[in-house]
C-alpha cells in the first residue's frame, strides 16, 4: 500500500508541476510580451510619447510559449538569478519574495488553524442542540457563506473604524502605518470565512454520521452523548472534512489576496498581483512556492489518514 | 419541492428580475428626463448644508458620488451590465464544460485521471489571480495596442475559460455516475448508440444539476467581477482607461472611467476613497453581496428540488389497491 500511495503522489506531483508551468507561461501564448514590454519601457523612460500608431492583436504564439516554458524549467532547475521588471528598472526577486511569502503564509496558516479550532467548537455547540433549534444557526451560516469575502472584509474594517470613531478605542490596527503592519486583525479575518466553510462541511458530515446505526448502538450501550460526539462521530467526520480542505485552502488564498489589498499589507499575494503581469515567471515561481510545501503537508495528512482509517485497503477519494 | 425551497427560489428570482426590470426601465424612461445632479445641498434660506459626495441619508439612501449622483440609481442602472455579463459568462462556462465533460467522458480512465491531476494546479492560487494575469495586459498594461472589441471579448473569454477545466471534470463525473445505472446497460444491449444513450438517458439526469451549476456559476462570476474590480480591472466600459499613459504625457483623459455604471468599475474607481467616503465602495460591494445572496438562494432552493419525482407516484397507487381487501380476492390453496 505504501508503494502505490507513494507512486500515486509522485505522479500527482509531476502532473501538477507540469500544469503550473503550462499556466505560468500562458501570457506568452496570447501576447507579444517581449515587444510589448519594450514599448512599455520606452513609455516609462519617456522615450515614446505617442502610442496611437501602435496596434496589436491577440496572437497564438506557440513557439514563444514553448520557448518560455523551456526557459522557466531551466530557471527552476538551475536556480539562477531571477530579476523582475518594475517601472523602468530591474530588481532581484530573491530574497524579497521569500520574505513576503513567509509573512503572508504565517497569516494564512495561523488564520486557518484558528478558523479550524473555532469551527470545531462551533460544530460541537450546534450539534449539541436539538435538530429543531439547529435550523437557526444553519440559516445564519448559509447567509454568511453566501456573502462575498470582500463584503465581509470591508464591513469588518469599517466596523472597527466606526467603533474607533464612536468610542476612541482602536481594537486592532487596521492598516499599515509607520508603527508596523496589522497582525491580529488579518489573522482573525482570515480565520472567519474558512471557519464558516469548515463548520458547514463538518455539520454536514456530523449530521450524516448521526443517522448511522453505530451511533444508536453506542447510545443504547449507555455511552454519553458527548463521548459519541467527540470521539466516534468526530473521528469519522475528519475524513470528509479533509476531502473538502483543499478547496477551503484555495478559498483562503483568495481571501488572503483581498485582505492584503483592503488592509494595505505588502504581502506575497499583492506582490504577485503587482508584478506577475509583466513578469509571468513570478506567477510560476510563486505557484511552486505555495504548491510544494502544502502538497507535502496534504500528502502526509492523507497518508496518515489512509493508514489509520483504511487498513483494509481502498482509497480516500 | 418543499415549501421553504420554493420561497427561497421565489425571493431570489424576484430580486433579480426586479433589479433587471428596474435597471432597463430606469435608463429608458427616467434617466433621459432627469436634470443635472446637484453638487451642493442648499437650505431654504440659502445657506450651504453639504457638498457632494453626500453620505447616506433619506434623499441618498446609499450616498452619492463626487458629482452628486445618487448611488442607488447608479447601481440600479449598472445592474443590467453586471448581471447581464454574468449570465452570458455563466452560460458560456456551462455550455463549454458540457462539451468538455462529454469529451472527457469518452476518454479512457487513465486519460481522465491525467486531466484531473493537471487541473489540480488551479488549487494553489485563487482563480482571480489567473484571470487577472491574462486580462490585465489587454485592459491595463498594454492598453494602447488593443481595440475595443478585443478589450471586451477577450476578458469574457478568459473568465469563461478559467473555470472550464474544473467544471468539465464535474460534468464528466456526473455523466459517469448516471451511466452506472442498470438501465443504461439495458439500453446498450438493445442496440442504442452512445449518443442516443446520452441524449435519452443521461441528459435527463444531468439537466437539474446543470441548471443548479449555471446559477452557481453566475454567483462565481459575480465574485470574480468584484475581486477584479478591487484589482482595478473591469470589463464594461473600460475602453479608454490608459492611466499610465495619461500620467506620463500629462493628458487629462479621465472622463471615460465608468462608461457604464458597471459595479466592478465602480469599486475600481472609488477604492481610493475608501477611507474618506466609505459608502462609495460599500455601495457597489453591497450590491454585489445582495445579488450573490439572491443567486445563492435560488441555487439552494433548486438543489433541494433534486429528488426524483417518480418516488411519490407509485406509493399513492399502492395505498388505493391495498385498501380493497375482501374475501373474494382470496383463493383456497391445498
Amino acid at each position: 500500500m505504501t508503494i502505490t500511495f507513494f507512486r500515486k503522489s509522485l505522479i500527482q506531483f509531476i502532473l501538477t508541476s507540469i500544469s503550473i508551468v503550462l499556466i505560468g507561461s500562458l501570457p506568452y501564448l496570447f501576447f507579444n510580451m517581449k515587444s510589448q514590454v519594450d514599448v512599455l519601457m520606452m513609455i516609462e523612460k519617456k522615450e515614446l510619447n505617442n502610442t496611437l500608431f501602435l496596434q496589436d492583436t491577440i496572437v497564438f504564439n506557440v513557439q514563444e510559449y514553448g520557448l518560455h516554458m523551456w526557459n522557466t524549467v531551466k530557471l527552476l532547475t538551475t536556480g539562477g538569478m531571477v530579476e523582475y521588471y518594475e517601472s523602468g528598472r530591474y530588481y532581484s526577486l530573491f530574497p524579497e519574495l521569500l520574505e513576503l511569502f513567509t509573512k503572508s503564509m504565517m497569516y494564512l496558516i495561523l488564520g486557518l488553524i484558528l478558523g479550524l479550532a473555532v469551527a470545531v467548537v462551533m460544530t460541537m455547540l450546534i450539534m449539541s442542540l436539538s435538530s429543531k433549534v439547529r435550523k437557526f444557526p444553519k440559516m445564519i451560516l448559509f447567509v454568511l457563506e453566501s456573502l462575498p469575502d470582500i463584503f465581509i472584509i470591508l464591513i469588518l474594517q469599517l466596523l472597527i473604524i466606526w467603533i474607533y470613531k464612536k468610542t476612541d478605542l482602536l481594537i486592532f490596527n487596521i492598516t499599515s502605518t509607520l508603527d508596523g503592519e496589522p497582525v491580529l486583525l488579518p489573522i482573525l479575518v482570515l480565520s472567519l470565512l474558512p471557519g464558516i466553510y469548515v463548520t458547514k462541511y463538518l455539520l454536514l458530515a456530523f449530521e450524516y454520521e448521526e443517522e448511522q446505526p453505530y451511533v444508536k448502538l453506542a447510545l443504547s450501550k449507555g455511552l454519553s452523548k458527548w463521548t459519541i460526539l467527540f470521539v466516534h462521530m468526530f473521528r469519522n467526520s475528519v475524513l470528509t472534512l479533509f476531502n473538502h480542505f483543499k478547496s477551503i485552502f484555495t478559498f483562503a488564498l483568495a481571501n488572503l489576496l483581498m485582505l492584503e489589498i483592503i488592509f494595505d499589507i505588502e504581502g506575497f499575494m499583492t506582490f504577485i498581483y503587482k508584478n506577475s503581469v509583466l513578469n509571468p515567471e513570478i506567477l510560476t515561481i510563486s505557484l511552486f512556492l505555495v504548491f510544494v510545501p502544502f502538497f507535502i503537508v496534504f500528502t502526509i495528512i492523507q497518508w496518515v489518514l489512509e493508514s489509520k482509517f483504511l487498513q483494509g485497503g481502498g482509497t480516500l477519494d | 419541492m418543499t415549501r421553504n425551497s420554493k420561497i427561497l427560489v421565489f425571493i431570489g428570482a424576484a430580486y433579480l428580475i426586479g433589479l433587471m426590470v428596474a435597471s432597463f426601465g430606469y435608463s429608458h424612461f427616467i434617466e433621459p428626463k432627469l436634470a443635472k445632479p446637484e453638487k451642493l445641498l442648499i437650505d431654504d434660506d440659502g445657506s450651504l448644508i453639504a457638498m457632494a459626495p453626500f453620505p447616506p441619508s433619506m434623499a441618498y439612501p446609499l450616498g452619492s458620488d463626487i458629482d452628486g449622483n445618487s448611488y442607488l440609481t447608479k447601481i440600479i442602472e449598472g445592474a443590467k451590465y453586471t448581471i447581464g455579463l454574468s449570465v452570458i459568462i455563466a452560460l458560456g462556462r456551462v455550455l463549454l464544460s458540457l462539451l468538455g465533460g462529454y469529451l472527457l467522458f469518452l476518454l479512457p480512465t487513465s486519460m481522465k485521471r491525467t486531466f484531473k491531476g493537471l487541473s489540480d494546479a488551479l488549487h494553489y492560487a485563487p482563480v482571480t489571480v489567473f484571470t487577472y494575469i491574462l486580462i490585465t495586459p489587454v485592459i491595463l498594461t498594454f492598453s494602447w495596442s488593443y481595440d475595443l472589441t478585443t478589450k471586451i471579448v477577450f476578458p469574457c473569454l478568459v473568465i469563461i475559460a478559467v473555470s472550464v477545466p474544473v467544471l468539465s471534470l464535474y460534468v464528466q463525473e456526473e455523466i459517469d455516475l448516471a451511466s452506472n445505472n442498470e438501465f443504461i446497460d439495458n439500453a446498450r444491449t438493445m442496440g442504442a448508440s452512445r449518443f442516443h444513450i446520452f441524449k435519452k438517458h443521461i441528459v435527463p439526469f444531468l439537466t437539474p444539476k446543470v441548471v443548479v451549476t449555471f446559477v452557481q456559476q453566475m454567483g462565481q462570476t459575480l465574485i470574480i467581477f468584484a475581486h477584479l474590480g478591487l484589482l482595478n480591472v473591469f470589463i464594461g466600459g473600460s475602453d479608454t482607461r490608459v492611466m499610465e499613459y495619461d500620467i506620463e504625457t500629462g493628458d487629462a483623459i479621465t472622463e471615460t472611467f465608468t462608461m457604464s455604471n458597471e459595479w466592478a468599475g465602480m469599486i475600481s474607481d472609488n477604492f481610493q476613497y475608501i477611507r474618506s467616503f466609505p459608502w462609495m465602495v460599500l455601495a457597489p460591494v453591497t450590491a454585489f453581496a445582495l445579488t450573490i445572496l439572491a443567486i445563492n438562494f435560488i441555487a439552494y432552493g433548486l438543489k433541494a428540488n433534486r429528488k426524483p419525482k417518480r418516488v411519490n407516484v407509485p406509493q399513492e397507487k399502492l395505498k388505493t389497491t391495498s385498501m380493497s381487501l375482501d374475501k373474494e380476492k382470496f383463493r383456497m390453496v391445498k
